[in-house]
């Protein structure tokens, strides 16, 4: 089973559009969506969780359709949104109740353990945690009514690097069951990159790719020459290239080049950062 | 649902203790005169909850647990009419304790005139609640709570006029009197008109 389906999803703004995405999550991976801000990626996710209207396109949410009989597979789902919080007078404690009351599956020892995990204080106000205090309390409330699902939007943007590695961990945690998938999305490639089975990229509305972060790494390559030596290498195998006074470097599909030839790995990244220099000719 | 409504009890925990503080010494200082104030303030309750939840976007939050557009909708009504209901027991409460102070002789006819009075106030502020909610369902909390400000000005403007006539109090009570059940059907009519109204407008929002 898929544990997210997109096909052909259009959302139109004024001034924005988020065109005919299509992609796959397979449950049991983790699936990085990159994109940098204002690129679609909240729109996207409010998509999935159908809370904005779409244009067309179809939403199946572990194997359902997200407009219909939604309420409950909400239920397996984890949410966090990206600046998006409890209301300020709220204490973690009080959370525990309202929650408990919301998830049928709410498992209360489970939450009080990741508050613990993450040395956040029961009856402190919201408004005077920290922002990554926030993220992770509403971390810790995704992860406490054994979703099967967790949809994270720019959920370890804003944090510094050591809470991020720390969250990363409980992802990765989460997702040794094999009935266990995430959606995340954010513009720090590297966060991406550590956790993630595939990589979806989305570049001014439009999907530039949705591929295995594996695959990614073995297509791409980094290639440094010199000029004379760029001209003989099949332009269409060059993905974005970047030419400077003593040579190119350029982003090109390992497998189209000459043998001999040196190649340097390119990261997830590069990839992003070339293919987006190639649009941008 | 229940969780929801929880919640907007512990946003609004704070300001509830301060008004039953206030509700409970003022009935029973001068009967059921500011209790209608108490009233309006609780048919205003899910709106500020509604400021609340939007200031913390956890509208968007909400809808992303599992209820549905018609869970949050109902749940501000719900949490409107409990406060309101709340306060309309005190009220009646209060003013009967407050006649034993004031050896007010109470007949069974004084009792229902009472109930009325109060039943009718508490029937204008639901009308109230029940045409604002759904415009702040459609517009959020800015432009509710104008309408909200602008009807509370034309009601007062009617009393007003009203009271060049008469001595304003003759006038509600007069006014009470004759309508009692008018005003109970239409503030009926008006509620049953405005979840409907309101779920549907919410159902259409983009969060």
């Amino acid at each position: 089973m898929n544990a997210i389906e997109i096909r052909g999803l259009t959302k139109k703004y004024s001034d924005f559009t988020l065109d005919d995405i299509n992609l796959t999550l397979p449950q049991g991976c983790i699936m990085g969506l990159i994109g940098e801000n204002g690129a679609g990626k909240s729109t996207t996710i409010k998509l999935i969780m159908n809370m904005i209207h779409r244009d067309a396109g179809e939403i199946k949410v572990l194997g359902q359709d997200n407009r219909q009989n939604f309420e409950e597979v909400k239920e397996d789902i984890g949410v966090v949104l990206d600046e998006s919080y409890f209301p300020e007078v709220i204490t973690a404690k009080q959370v525990n109740k309202i929650m408990s009351y919301t998830f049928k599956n709410w498992d209360e020892q489970v939450y009080f353990s990741y508050l613990d995990k993450f040395s956040l204080p029961h009856n402190k106000l919201f408004k005077d945690y920290s922002r990554g205090m926030k993220m992770k309390l509403a971390i810790a409330v995704a992860l406490s009514h054994h979703a099967r699902l967790l949809i994270l939007d720019e959920a370890t943007s804003g944090l510094d690097p050591i809470i991020r590695d720390e969250i990363l961990d409980v992802f990765y945690d989460f997702n040794k069951d094999d009935n266990h998938s995430i959606f995340i999305s954010s513009h720090i490639v590297s966060d991406l990159e550590k956790v993630c089975d595939y990589i979806a990229f989305i570049h001014k509305g439009k999907l530039v790719f949705c591929e295995e972060k594996d695959r990614l790494l073995e297509e791409y390559a980094i290639l440094k020459c010199s000029k004379e030596d760029f001209n003989s290498i099949d332009p269409d195998a060059v993905k974005g290239k970047r030419i400077g006074d003593y040579g190119v470097e350029a982003l090109v599909l390992r497998d189209r080049m000459p043998a001999g030839i040196t190649l340097n790995k390119a990261s997830i990244e590069d990839i992003i950062i070339y293919l987006v220099r190639e649009d941008r000719k | 649902m229940k969780g929801l409504i929880l919640k907007d009890f512990y946003v609004i925990s704070k300001q509830m203790k301060f008004l039953l503080l206030l509700l409970v010494i003022f009935t029973l200082l001068m009967g059921y005169t500011f209790g209608v104030f108490a009233l309006l303030y609780c048919a205003l309750l899910p709106i500020s909850t509604i400021a609340y939840d939007e200031r913390a976007k956890w509208d968007k939050y909400a809808a992303a647990m599992p209820y549905s557009r018609k869970d949050i909708v109902l749940s501000k009504y719900l949490l409107g009419l409990m406060c309101m209901i709340g306060a309309l027991v005190i009220i009646f409460i209060g003013t009967l304790v407050y006649g034993l102070f004031t050896d007010t002789v109470f007949t069974g006819e004084s009792i229902t005139q009472l109930l009325y009075m109060i039943i009718s106030f508490f029937c204008i502020t639901l009308i109230f609640m029940a045409i604002n909610l759904p415009v702040i369902f459609k517009w959020g909390v800015e432009k509710g709570r104008l309408i909200f400000i602008m009807g509370i000005a034309a009601f007062a403007g009617i009393i007003g006029a009203t009271s060049v006539i008469e001595n304003t109090s003759t006038a509600i009570e007069i006014f009470l009197n004759n309508y009692f059940y008018i005003v109970v059907l239409v503030a009926v009519a008006f509620l049953g008109a405005s979840i409907p109204l309101s779920i549907s407008f919410y159902k259409k929002r983009d969060l």
